[in-house]
């Protein structure tokens, strides 16, 4: 056959798509409801004067139209499949014979084009049965040109044929459609697509994962030639094999381990990690759109096995596996939807602009700090309440706690005053304080209560403008998630925050927090210091060193080495 | 130059190295990649592929003849087409196509490069598919585009798409650190493209200008203060004049609040490096959706620039907003 000839030329290396076209009508995949139709028609000698066929791209509209030229010529007709062999199919197959007219209506779209063919139509075929007239992209035909074309399509001469093929058959007038017999081709399902690509690898000598095939198949979205292209190009970039990975970097997607991750982190609302994957992944050159794209069609993954697990044959881009089925029970249904929403905005605003990046980050942030609950306003009136609740309790806890507060508001200001290892019993609780709050901090805890930060000064400031003022001094620089350290930079504004305002900012802390949350204050030097200090020791770990005095060494670690002067007893 | 080139896209030349050697180079490629990426530099670099006399394995020598005819765009076998006004019209295309049927001057192999694929008219665009899919002669088709979204389906179907990555953020900096722009190198690299000639190096000056006035506006405005309007007024608007200029105004107001964000997740690539300290303060200051919230600000008063909305009123608007969030 022609195609070995052409497969085993070096000079002109052919298309996949071009060289295995369908030469028969059964080749045609995942269109059987209309190829069933044209072979009855064919063996009947029941055809129409005139097809439309419409379609998506690469559904095999132009590859049909091809056989049935051939096929009402073959000499052995009436056939079911053109025999390819004989001469009026190897003329049509060559181009040679002038009675087969493959026209493209996207250059050819003017009245006078048409005018030419209605002329033509009428002389009798020179080397076959049939004129066939096969019109592609017929919807770029102009308005003046369908309607010349209409009176020869209704009645032609019993010799001729009309195919016409468009990928858009709206815009293809009324007249015209109502003239013809139309079929309507379907996007060709992942296991046909599938199917075609083992077939051709076999033939071909080539080898492919099946999960990489599965990938491909999904990417086509229903197109043969599609399909075909992405397999070509796999060809071409693999090794020896056909990997998922080959797959992957000539899509440009992500795999779905990797949305997996993605989607987990949006789950915690873990915006740090979802945003550095972002980075990643750009960092290795896949476009954002896409990745939002991809993403997208995770969660409606999700969301499909959600309503029912037996869908999985419509998912997109994850595999019905443990881990996705453990991961989607996870997940609360009106999130998911949301999630779904907000991408989807952000992916319309991406389109138009240079910054893709940046919206994909904005959409992340978006998506995490999202409230869990389904109705705001509900919880809104809800969480007044409460607060008007913890208001009196603590009003009410106010009087006997007060001592306590004053114990400590007392305790500040001697410590301040530049300790001396005398005033050894307030110091150590301090110490112990400090010191038990340093090994149980966390870098999380800290974020957490840095996050929150702003809006607490902003609930300070509602109840009391000079605290805010005050506090605007400090930096919280260590929370173990139930106590913070306040550094600030200026004595004066820390004894005013320990000794007025304690009450106002504990509950301003505890109202923001959820829960209540102790502050300790101190001086941003001494900070400094006692972090050195902490640091350093946790260094020498590993490496014990020689051991000093345990109560000096609290010491300096609280206050640093100069101010600390040990006095041996003896 | 194919080494370079092969240095700043690897998986692209990877891709079109292997087809060759292979012998599997397709009739037609979809070239996709942001302005500054080199599609028209591969496009040349792979037509010469084709025709070079004295290849050194799949690489074309640059030297010879053919070579040198290809990249001044002189030989009859390499075509090139670009928008003619704003788009891409039908005669063009047919022109092409006229062109092509004559048998090819002096190889076998003809070529076309079309720029700007995207910016091809629909009737255009139908034009060129089926020539395409089945030339009559042995053709190599090569689309540009920076955006494969406006380029029809059945186009899309019919080729090998390739996407170029940008270049990577560092060896921009990189090379403007070469150039001798130490302190706004992240900026410039962001803002534009060292590999290209279309870059920002001649207003550097202008640049870092800008950037002294961004931080004093960020400033003015996270402290609340009505000054900032006064600035709007004597600096901001006197500084960047027209549309263009306040684009990249507004750029520069966009990788502020990123790098606040960057400071927050405790990342290092910063826009603004030597202002650690008062982004760290910010960043402080700010909840991360409220840094999220403001970006979104400038990136809708970006919008708003490009429907030709008054400059001034524009960024009084931003300010204003800017203020007011929490």
């Amino acid at each position: 056959m022609m195609n070995d000839e052409e497969r085993g030329s070096r000079v002109s290396y052919k298309a996949l798509y071009r060289v295995w076209r369908p030469q028969k009508l059964e080749d045609i995949s995942g269109q059987t409801h209309i190829t069933k139709t044209l072979q009855n028609a064919l063996v009947q000698e029941k055809f129409s004067h005139a097809y439309l066929f419409t379609g998506p791209r690469g559904t095999g509209k132009t590859s049909a139209a091809k056989i049935i030229a051939r096929a009402i010529n073959c000499e052995k007709a009436p056939v079911r499949e053109p025999c390819n062999e004989c001469r009026a199919c190897r003329g049509i197959l060559d181009g040679t014979v002038v009675d087969v007219v493959e026209m493209d209506a996207a250059s050819n779209n003017g009245v006078d084009e048409i005018r030419y063919i209605r002329d033509n139509v009428m002389a009798a075929p020179r080397d076959l049965r049939y004129k066939v007239y096969i019109i592609d992209e017929v919807h770029m035909l102009s308005t003046g040109a369908f309607n010349a074309l209409l009176k020869t399509l209704e009645e032609p001469p019993k010799h001729a044929i009309f195919i016409l093929a468009t990928t858009e058959p709206h815009k293809i007038p009324l007249t015209i459609v109502s003239r013809c017999q139309r079929f309507d081709f379907k996007r060709i399902s992942p296991s046909d697509l599938v199917a075609r690509m083992t077939y051709i690898l076999e033939r071909e000598g080539w080898k492919a994962e099946e999960e990489a095939l599965h990938l491909i198949a999904r990417t086509a979205e229903g197109g043969m030639r599609d399909a075909l292209s992405l397999l070509d190009q796999a060809i071409s970039f693999a090794e020896e094999t056909i990997t998922v990975d080959d797959v992957l970097a000539i899509t440009g997607t992500v795999s779905e381990r990797f949305l997996r991750k993605v989607a987990t982190a949006l789950k915690e609302r873990d915006s740090v990690s979802a945003i550095t994957f972002v980075h990643e992944a750009i960092q290795n050159g896949k476009d954002p759109l896409q990745f939002i794209e991809d993403l997208m069609y995770y969660f409606r993954d999700v969301l499909l096995y959600k309503t029912s697990p037996s869908l999985d044959k419509v998912f997109h881009r994850a595999t019905n596996d443990e881990d996705f089925q453990q991961f989607a029970e996870e997940i609360e249904e009106a999130w998911v939807y949301e999630v779904i929403h907000a991408l989807n905005q952000y992916q319309q605003q991406m389109k138009t602009t240079p910054h893709r990046k940046v919206f994909l980050e904005m959409a992340f942030i978006h998506i995490c700090k999202q409230e869990k609950s389904p109705s705001s306003q509900v919880v809104e009136a809800l969480e007044r309440k409460i607060e008007q609740l913890e208001k009196k309790l603590l009003a009410q806890n106010d009087a006997p706690s007060s001592p306590t507060t004053a114990d400590r508001a007392r305790a500040k200001p001697e410590k301040t005053a530049r300790a001396r290892p005398t005033q050894a019993p307030v110091l150590r609780e301090e110490k112990a304080r400090l010191q038990g709050l340093l090994d149980e901090a966390s870098k999380q805890d800290l974020e957490w209560i840095v996050e929150r930060w702003n809006q607490i000064r902003q609930e300070v400031k509602k109840k009391s403008v000079p605290a805010h003022a005050w506090l605007s001094d400090s930096q919280p620089v260590v929370s173990d998630g139930k106590r913070v350290l306040l550094a600030f930079q200026n004595d004066m504004h820390r004894n005013m925050v320990e000794k007025k305002f304690r009450p106002l900012i504990q509950e301003a802390m505890t109202v923001v927090c959820g829960q209540p949350v102790e502050f300790l204050t101190t001086l941003a030097p001494h900070w400094e210091k006692l972090k050195q200090a902490y640091k350093e020791r946790h260094a020498s770990d590993d490496t014990p060193r020689e051991e000093s005095d345990p109560v000096v060494e609290e010491a300096v670690k609280l206050f640093g080495s100069e101010i600390v002067e040990v006095i041996e007893d003896k | 130059m194919w080494h370079q080139l092969k240095e700043e896209q690897p998986v692209v030349m990877r891709m079109l190295e292997k087809s060759i050697e292979k012998n599997r180079l397709a009739h037609a490629y979809v070239f996709e990649g942001e302005a500054g990426t080199p599609k028209k530099e591969v496009a040349l670099v792979l037509a010469q592929s084709q025709f070079c006399s004295e290849l050194n394995g799949v690489v074309p020598c640059g030297m010879c003849a053919e070579c040198r005819r290809i990249e001044h765009g002189n030989h009859p076998d390499v075509l090139m087409i670009d928008p003619d006004g704003a788009t891409i019209k039908k005669h063009q295309v047919e022109e092409l196509q006229k062109q092509f049927s004559y048998k090819s001057m002096e190889a076998r192999l003809q070529v076309y490069i079309v720029n700007e694929a995207d910016k091809m008219t629909a009737s255009a665009a139908n034009s060129i598919l089926k020539f395409l899919e089945d030339p009559e002669s042995p053709t190599l088709a090569i689309l540009l585009t920076e955006n494969t979204q406006f380029i029809l389906e059945t186009i899309l179907s019919r080729s090998q798409k390739l996407s170029f990555s940008p270049p990577s953020l560092s060896t921009r900096i990189a090379l403007y650190e070469e150039k001798g722009t130490k302190e706004i190198a992240p900026l410039l690299a962001r803002l534009s493209n060292p590999f290209r000639e279309k870059d920002l190096l001649d207003m550097s000056d202008w640049i870092v200008q800008g950037r002294s006035l961004v931080i004093q506006l960020v400033q003015e405005v996270e402290k609340k203060s009505p000054q900032v309007l006064f600035t709007l007024q004597e600096k901001w608007l006197a500084h960047f004049k027209d549309r263009e200029e306040l684009e990249l105004g507004l750029d520069l107001l966009l990788f502020w609040y990123r790098d606040c964000l960057a400071v927050k997740h405790g990342q290092a690539d910063l826009a603004y490096p030597d202002q650690e300290t008062l982004l760290k303060n910010m960043a402080l200051q700010l909840s991360e959706s409220a840094i999220a919230m403001r970006m979104q600000q400038v990136l809708e008063a970006k919008r708003w620039l490009l429907a030709h909305v008054n400059s001034q009123l524009l960024m009084e608007r931003l300010l204003l907003r800017l203020q007011e969030g929490l």
